[in-house]
């Protein structure tokens, strides 16, 4: 047994009431690659942020070489020798690679000025010591995303910590620069570094990996050595929960009419990458995956908020153009979008107002605003919705967030939408005013509009999809119909695992 | 691997682009004025000329070491207005070594103006342009308050040394150190890294262990340095001071900062383009004045350049 270098005890961590974190260990040896799993929201991010210095633990110890280490902020991380390469690149696209990754850390001469000769022989060195080779005096934003990442990488690797954390560095990168790191991750581990290591990519875990931690809705699931399990042990600790009954049985009549289809959308930078799919009449289709393969993109490309290259999109076989939302709003295709506070409300201003804001060409008197017809109308969404309010001239901020998703859900509905896209609809809201939005969400498929709902929840994708389309880097990587849809299968899909390899895992 | 062997790729003008078109426009202009005035090519010219930017000059490279960080300070002004009546109260034209403590306690207003500032914005996690609009109306008050009506006198012999001294070289040379020693800051230190960082993606920078808060601090406090800096020489150049003098510091500041190619959203730019950006905004000045043209027309046209560079800078950044 080696020497423990880390050890997380009872980290609990809350974000404005809601748990991401409820009481979890975690713990690393010296020289292993320690690989972290779970579903999206598991609570990865959350602890190795708390261990970087990111966020701070609302309760429970941090023992860093057996000493009790408090981490306030990244520089404290940065000496105890914790490093973090972030998913969300920490390089400055205004700078070179090399001011990048020597920043503050620059070699300097006597009178206290950067010595750039030493910066052009320390970063060849470091390149050929990694074998990462990079134009140093590049600017950032000249590189494509690959080889940011890997600047990304030298960045953290010149700091020489003992600890690093790599949260899903190979997202952008190529089979042969995976390979070229798993090399790096080899060699610094030889010299008794400790890697934690963040992949979805279930391939990747079982080549570099020398123990995995589950966590599951923020709480510690197990620690195993990777080598005594396989794929399936471990998809099955990431999953299984119980269902909860808040979902409106499946009884809606399914015609086979369709509805609404795309064809072959394909965007720029390959973040939708050829998805093609159709809903028919009286039918939810769910959009599910890991995070960040896609899924909202394709949403926003289909409500004409992502620029698309090529493709089509048809409602009840008409052929449609959504160069901007507004076309998509005409055409009847509404979206509810992920982030409530930020896309779909103005949260200073009244109920009314944001209710009626998209649909005011409806209520004019002439030029001006009918207000009669406005509150009327208003009215009419808030009992239709149930929204629990006070007043309608009060401010959207004063509403819980449930009934807030629900004006949001309102003001679209007020365009009489053929399409209604829903974008993680219940994220932060309670049960009670999830389960109304899947009642609501049950009576618009029944009333013949196209419903399709993107969500990392798989409960809900699991409750609510008469079929689930997954997607894993771009594409839509399966479509699961009625009794195949189970965690593991979208699981499966939504990791790339090829379907070959999926049956052969079936019949095991 | 070929990458290793292949020499460095030259990239002196990639990053220096910016700098490069704006000296160019800078001479071509000067060849123009010069068709107009047979007198633009001569050394009293030039000295004249310097002189006139010199304040301008320090409180820009102040606004531009504060916009690299992403960040803007509209109180500049107010510190100069307030730095410049200081100088003056405090001075005793007549005593032979009466200019030193007058010249040092100035400076350390300066100083503390910017610190004001820093604190505010870093502590309070307040936007700097709020932030800086309140100081301003401070400090130009407080200048107020000490010389409601423009007047006094500065020590005799430390005025005609700063603005005529070592024949008549004494303005050239201090603005050659101080932009030395602001242009290293910037392209050769940790600090001026640092600084930029702060403005490409301040959360990046701080992921990446960095004091953020204090660079920024420091930032704002170098800023009131060099507004007292333009302080002192407006003293000595006016042989009084004006509470009223500031006013337009803020805007003119920015304006030489961004005509000398230095991004408004921060991190992109150079000192050596805001000398020329001042040069450039004070030779069309001199042009309009030689052409008769009403000092109010003057601001229509700053605005006006403002505009253009700000518009220039945006098709640059989509291109």
């Amino acid at each position: 047994m080696s020497e423990q270098i880390l050890k997380m005890v009872n980290i609990t961590k809350r974000f404005a009431g809601i748990v991401a974190l409820d009481q979890v260990h975690f713990s690393c040896n010296r020289g292993e690659v320690h690989v972290l799993a779970g579903e999206n929201g598991a609570g990865k991010s959350t602890i190795l942020k708390i261990l970087s210095g990111i966020y701070k633990a609302d309760e429970g110890e941090i023992y860093f070489n057996d000493k009790k280490a408090t981490i306030k902020n990244p520089e404290q991380a940065q000496k105890l020798g914790i490093a973090m390469v972030f998913q969300e690149l920490t390089l400055i696209g205004e700078l070179t690679v090399s001011e990048n990754i020597y920043l503050s850390i620059e070699p300097k001469n006597k009178l206290g000025l950067i010595d750039q000769k030493a910066v052009n022989k320390q970063i060849q060195t470091a390149m050929d010591k990694y074998g990462i080779y990079l134009e140093p005096d590049e600017i950032v934003n000249n590189l494509p995303i690959a080889k940011q990442q890997l600047a990304e990488i030298l960045k953290i690797l010149v700091r020489d910590p003992d600890l690093i954390i790599l949260d899903e560095p190979t997202s952008a990168l190529a089979r042969k620069e995976v390979d070229q790191l798993f090399q790096i991750i080899r060699n610094l581990t030889a010299n008794g570094k400790t890697i934690i290591f963040i992949s979805h990519r279930l391939e990747e875990v079982f080549a570099i990996g020398d123990r995995v931690t589950v966590f599951k809705d923020g709480r510690f699931v197990d620690t195993c050595n990777i080598c005594d399990i396989n794929e399936d042990d471990l998809i099955r600790m990431m999953v299984g929960r119980s269902l909860q009954n808040i979902f409106p049985h499946k009884n809606r009549k399914i015609d086979n009419e369709i509805i609404f289809e795309v064809r072959l959308l394909l965007d720029h930078d390959k973040k939708v990458n050829d998805v093609s799919f159709n809903v028919h009449r009286g039918e939810i289709l769910c959009v599910a995956g890991l995070q960040g393969h896609g899924q909202s993109e394709l949403l926003n490309a289909i409500s004409g908020l992502h620029p698309l290259k090529s493709g089509e999109v048809i409602i009840s076989g008409k052929k449609i153009s959504v160069k901007n939302s507004g076309q998509a709003i005409e055409n009847g295709i509404a979206l509810v979008p992920a982030d409530r506070k930020s896309q779909g409300l103005m949260l200073e201003l009244a109920i009314q107002h944001n209710l009626s804001i998209s649909s005011l060409g409806k209520r004019l008197k002439g030029l001006f605003i009918d207000s009669k017809a406005e509150s009327i109308f208003c009215s009419s969404i808030v009992e239709q919705l149930a929204i629990k309010i006070g007043k309608v001239t009060n401010p959207a901020n004063s509403l819980s967030g449930g009934n807030q998703q629900k004006v949001v859900l309102g003001k679209e509905l007020a365009t009489n939408p053929k399409v209604i896209l829903f974008d993680e609809p219940t994220r932060g809201i309670d049960v009670e005013a999830k389960r109304e939005f899947y009642n609501i969400m049950d009576s618009l498929a029944s009333q013949g509009v196209a419903v399709i709902m993107n969500s990392s929840d798989l409960m809900e994708v699991i409750g609510m999809a008469d079929r689930v389309a997954v997607m894993y880097e771009g594409r839509i990587s399966g479509i699961l119909q009625k009794e195949e849809i189970s965690e593991e299968a979208i699981m499966r899909y939504a990791m790339g695992i090829t379907e070959k390899y999926f049956e052969a895992g079936e019949t095991a | 691997m070929n990458v290793t062997v292949k020499k460095r790729k030259n990239y002196f003008v990639q990053r220096n682009l910016r700098t490069i078109i704006i000296y160019v426009f800078l001479f071509v202009m000067m060849l123009v004025v010069s068709i107009f005035n047979d007198k633009f090519f001569t050394l009293g010219n030039f000295k004249n000329l310097l002189r006139t930017v010199f304040p301008l000059i320090m409180v820009s490279f102040g606004q531009t070491l504060i916009i690299l960080t992403g960040g803007i300070d509209l109180s500049l002004g107010g510190i100069v207005a307030l730095t410049n009546v200081v100088c003056v109260v405090l001075m005793k034209p007549d005593s032979p070594t009466g200019f030193i403590l007058p010249v040092i306690v100035t400076l350390v207003i300066g100083l503390l103006a910017g610190v004001l500032n820093g604190l505010v914005i870093t502590r309070g996690r307040l936007a700097p342009i709020i932030v800086t609009l309140a100081t301003d109306a401070i400090f130009s008050g407080a200048a107020l308050y000490m010389m409601p009506n423009p007047g006094g006198s500065v020590h005799r012999a430390f005025g005609k040394f700063l603005t005529r001294g070592i024949g008549g070289a004494s303005p050239l040379i201090l603005f050659l150190t101080i932009f030395i020693v602001v242009r290293c800051l910037t392209n050769r230190t940790s600090f001026g890294r640092t600084l930029r960082a702060i403005g490409g993606n301040e959360g990046a920078v701080y992921s990446t262990g960095i004091k953020v808060d204090r660079v920024k601090f420091l930032t704002y406090a170098i800023a009131g340095v060099l507004c007292a800096v333009a302080g002192i020489f407006l003293s000595a150049q006016m042989n009084s001071a004006d509470a009223a003098i500031g006013k337009n510091y803020a805007m003119n500041s920015i304006t030489t900062t961004v005509v000398g190619g230095t991004a408004m959203s921060g991190a992109i730019g150079d000192p050596l383009g805001t000398v020329a950006g001042a040069f450039i905004i004070a030779i069309i000045n001199n042009m309009l004045n030689l052409f008769g043209v009403s000092s109010f027309y003057q601001f229509v046209f700053q605005g006006l350049i403002l505009v253009a560079a700000l518009s220039l800078n945006a098709l640059n950044k989509k291109g």
